[in-house]
């Protein structure tokens, strides 16, 4: 039974800095609320090791590895996406030959791209992360290379990452709307999407 | 294929309103004479919008939010949800409370199974399976109704544990649903399973290897049917999964009747796993003390679990706030319905509606 | 030959008011043509196989065993040139809007709509969400809401009864 509450001392590791606290901590002023913590990492051994054995089989693509509760997360930037996710994938002692899901965040500065992908021989399970600028207005003309050469699961991930959120990936062989009617205007997965509108029919 | 001079590809519509497309899905197959020559899926006609709902709803609220996503399975998608928050917050959850959650999904999967049971019987022409299953269905969601207070959104598993603890005779109802669901199972199976009509109609039909099965990116029974030994529960246990002992059936060739006998065998290590589950339970709180309103922590995390389709994940960010920030579901039967391509290449047109069955999809997941 | 009325007033259950056209011709029911005729349409309600989302699949529950439909006449078709009443039972999508009115305009007249669920009623749990239709009614006329998320294959029967009043009352008022 874990009582979260405003500051726990078990969470040394992750002591909150102040730089990204203070524009985050919610103010009414009649009531004091929590602190915003950040969440606790628990990587088992199997996850350390992973994390070694990553560092060194992506070391010429320049990985920045963190973690994500329990699971590795490695990040590396778009040039070098391709390389190495074919390195993840075609390595012998890494052989991430699943690919599960591709998840899109808004951070309203930049959009995250994270690639969730699984070894079926070895069990290990990561977070390829990737970040791509906003460069004009709120629309991201930053080309991400499709990687479904690599897994042909990425296909449909992919169609419907550019649906909702307007990412560009190139050497797609069909970038139609999947999720979306046609004449949809804008992308709704961004934060900017006017949420309560509500096109009249 | 030889050309046949003057013959022309044909494009057939089987448009988001048809008796066996299982939710509105359209297919636009291209056919030359019987055969296939190429699918075109349409997805989108139950796309709700639901990721980007769950941005503006607090925690709680957006349980109910995935109740309706896999709309079968009700349970495990709350499961999977309360697990991303649960990891994310690092509270620790009764041992009772996942005791039950562990039955009230196991017994959710068995309704699923029969759900898709029947209505895989029913493309494939057969009306009688889907009122025996249905009738199974109706004990199942008798009980679910005496416990949640719902047949089907039941809103019961909520952060740190359950709503409410189950009613006093519930070992007692669990225990005589299950000799009656065992005998049901036993009954489905003659039905169907060696019908020479229907062994005509699946054995051999919509054939997908395991590799290939693996590259595209499928998962539950249409994956461990072509061979391939994956099973959350067992690779990676959740909610003390691993004190249990049950088999996981998996197909040898990977065709349509394999992917129909893999649940029906998964239905019967549900039950095994659920005898063992009333054995082993004991009394004890079904909450986790936590706060009623939910903060996590800021971060992003990443929970799974083994759905009846198949392994349903979430991948959570939070931003420290009482909503979250962004909730992305990742649908088994999105990423199965992705197969559906290679799998038709070559087909017959008959058999179009068979191989679609055999994926066991719900548009609600699909879509989102 | 005289047909007494003591021969047609005394009988087991209930006894017909003798008039003057059941001493001619005993046995014989007189009503209103478009009564019977409402009679015969509410007896016989054929639905259009439209399960949309969850509350479709109560909807198979009512029509399966347990919660009988064809009790009250009410066979399941999938081409909507057979069906007269349209049970809309799910979300409606802007995307299936059009699917929608056009297979409502492909039915053949009389038809009635039913709305199952809050989502075909109001949008449902997807109230401010960007690509739902608040309601089916504003595509296509509806008769009956059946509220609840998913309503219950009770509740699914009420509305299809109150469906059956609505027919004879309309018949009714219309004669």
């Amino acid at each position: 039974m874990g009582k979260i509450d405003g500051e726990s001392s078990e969470m040394a590791s992750t002591n909150p800095s102040s730089g990204s606290n203070d524009e985050d901590k919610p103010q009414p002023n009649a009531r004091r609320g929590p602190q915003i913590q950040l969440a606790p990492e628990a990587l088992d051994n199997d996850g350390i090791a992973l994390s070694i054995l990553l560092t060194e089989a992506l070391a010429p693509h320049g990985p920045v590895m963190g973690v994500a509760v329990d699971q590795v997360v490695v990040e590396v930037a778009v040039e070098q996406l391709e390389a190495a996710a074919f390195t993840l994938r075609n390595n012998p002692e890494l052989n991430f030959n699943y690919f599960r899901c591709l998840a899109t965040v808004d951070y309203q500065e930049y959009l995250e791209l994270v690639y969730l992908l699984y070894s079926t021989e070895f069990r290990y399970q990561i977070m390829f992360k990737t970040n791509i600028e906003y460069t004009s207005g709120d629309i991201p003309t930053v080309t991400v290379p499709s990687l479904h050469k690599i897994w042909p699961a990425a296909d449909w991930h992919e169609r419907e990452s550019h649906d909702l959120f307007g990412v560009l990936f190139s050497g797609h062989p069909n970038m139609e709307p999947l999720l979306l009617y046609e004449e949809f205007e804008g992308f709704p997965g961004l934060k900017s999407f006017p949420f309560n509108e509500y096109e009249d029919w | 294929m030889d050309q046949i001079p003057n013959s022309v590809e044909m494009m057939v519509n089987m448009g988001p309103q048809h008796p066996s497309t299982h939710g509105v899905f359209r297919m636009v197959l291209k056919i030359d004479g019987e055969r296939i020559v190429d699918v075109e899926p349409h997805i989108g006609y139950l796309h709700r919008g639901s990721e980007k709902l769950t941005e503006s709803e607090t925690y709680s609220q957006v349980v109910t939010l995935f109740d309706r996503l896999d709309y079968v399975s009700n349970l495990n998608n709350e499961l999977v949800f309360c697990m991303a928050v649960e990891k994310l917050m690092s509270v620790d959850v009764p041992e009772r409370a996942q005791y039950l959650r562990i039955i009230l999904c196991e017994l959710n999967r068995i309704a699923s199974h029969l759900l898709f049971y029947g209505t895989y019987g029913l493309d494939a022409g057969a009306i009688t399976p889907i009122m025996y299953s249905f009738r199974e269905r109706e004990r199942i969601q008798n009980l679910f109704e005496s416990v949640t207070g719902a047949r089907m959104m039941h809103n019961f598993i909520r952060i740190g544990g359950l709503k409410e603890d189950v009613p006093s005779d519930f070992n007692y109802r669990v225990q005589e649903l299950l000799g009656k669901l065992s005998v049901a199972i036993n009954e489905c199976d003659t039905l169907l399973s060696q019908n020479e009509i229907f062994l005509s109609r699946t054995k051999g039909v919509g054939v997908i290897d395991s590799r290939e099965a693996l590259e595209i990116g499928m998962t539950g029974p249409p994956l461990r049917a072509s061979g391939v030994i994956e099973d959350v529960r067992a690779t990676d246990p959740y909610q003390l999964y691993d004190r249990f002992d049950f088999g996981i059936p998996i197909g040898s060739n990977g065709d349509a009747w394999d992917r129909y006998y893999v649940p029906l065998e998964e239905m019967r290590q549900s039950i095994i796993i659920i005898e063992q589950a009333l054995q082993q339970i004991e009394e004890g709180p079904v909450v986790a003390q936590i706060r009623r309103i939910t903060r996590p922590p800021k971060g992003a995390v990443f929970a799974h679990a083994e759905n009846p389709r198949g392994d349903l994940g979430v991948y959570l960010v939070s931003d420290g706030t009482g909503k979250p920030y962004r909730v992305k579901v990742r649908p088994p039967s999105f990423c199965n319905l992705q197969a559906l391509k290679p799998l038709l290449r070559d087909a017959y047109l008959a058999d179009a509606v068979i191989i679609l069955g055999s994926l066991d999809i719900i548009m609600g997941e699909v879509d989102r | 030959m005289e047909i007494t009325n003591e021969q047609h007033a005394l009988g087991a259950g209930n006894t017909p008011a003798p008039s003057l056209l059941h001493r001619v011709m005993p046995g014989v029911i007189t009503a209103k043509t478009d009564q019977l005729i409402a009679l015969a349409r509410k007896s016989s309600l054929w639905p259009l196989q439209f399960g949309l989302a969850c509350c479709a699949i109560e909807m198979m529950s009512t029509y399966m065993a347990h919660y009988d439909l064809d009790r009250l006449g009410v066979i399941t078709l999938p081409s909507p040139r057979q069906s007269d009443v349209m049970i809309v039972a799910g979300t409606v999508v802007k995307k299936m809007a059009e699917p929608i009115k056009l297979l409502y305009e492909q039915m053949p007249d009389p038809k009635w709509v039913i709305a199952m669920g809050s989502c075909a009623t109001n949008g449902g749990p997807y109230y401010r969400s960007y690509s739902v239709v608040m309601g089916v009614d504003k595509l296509i006329p509806v008769d009956i809401y059946i509220p609840g998320c998913p309503p219950r294959p009770e509740a699914l029967m009420h509305g299809i009864l109150e469906l059956q009043d609505k027919i004879v009352k309309d018949a009714k008022a219309s004669g």
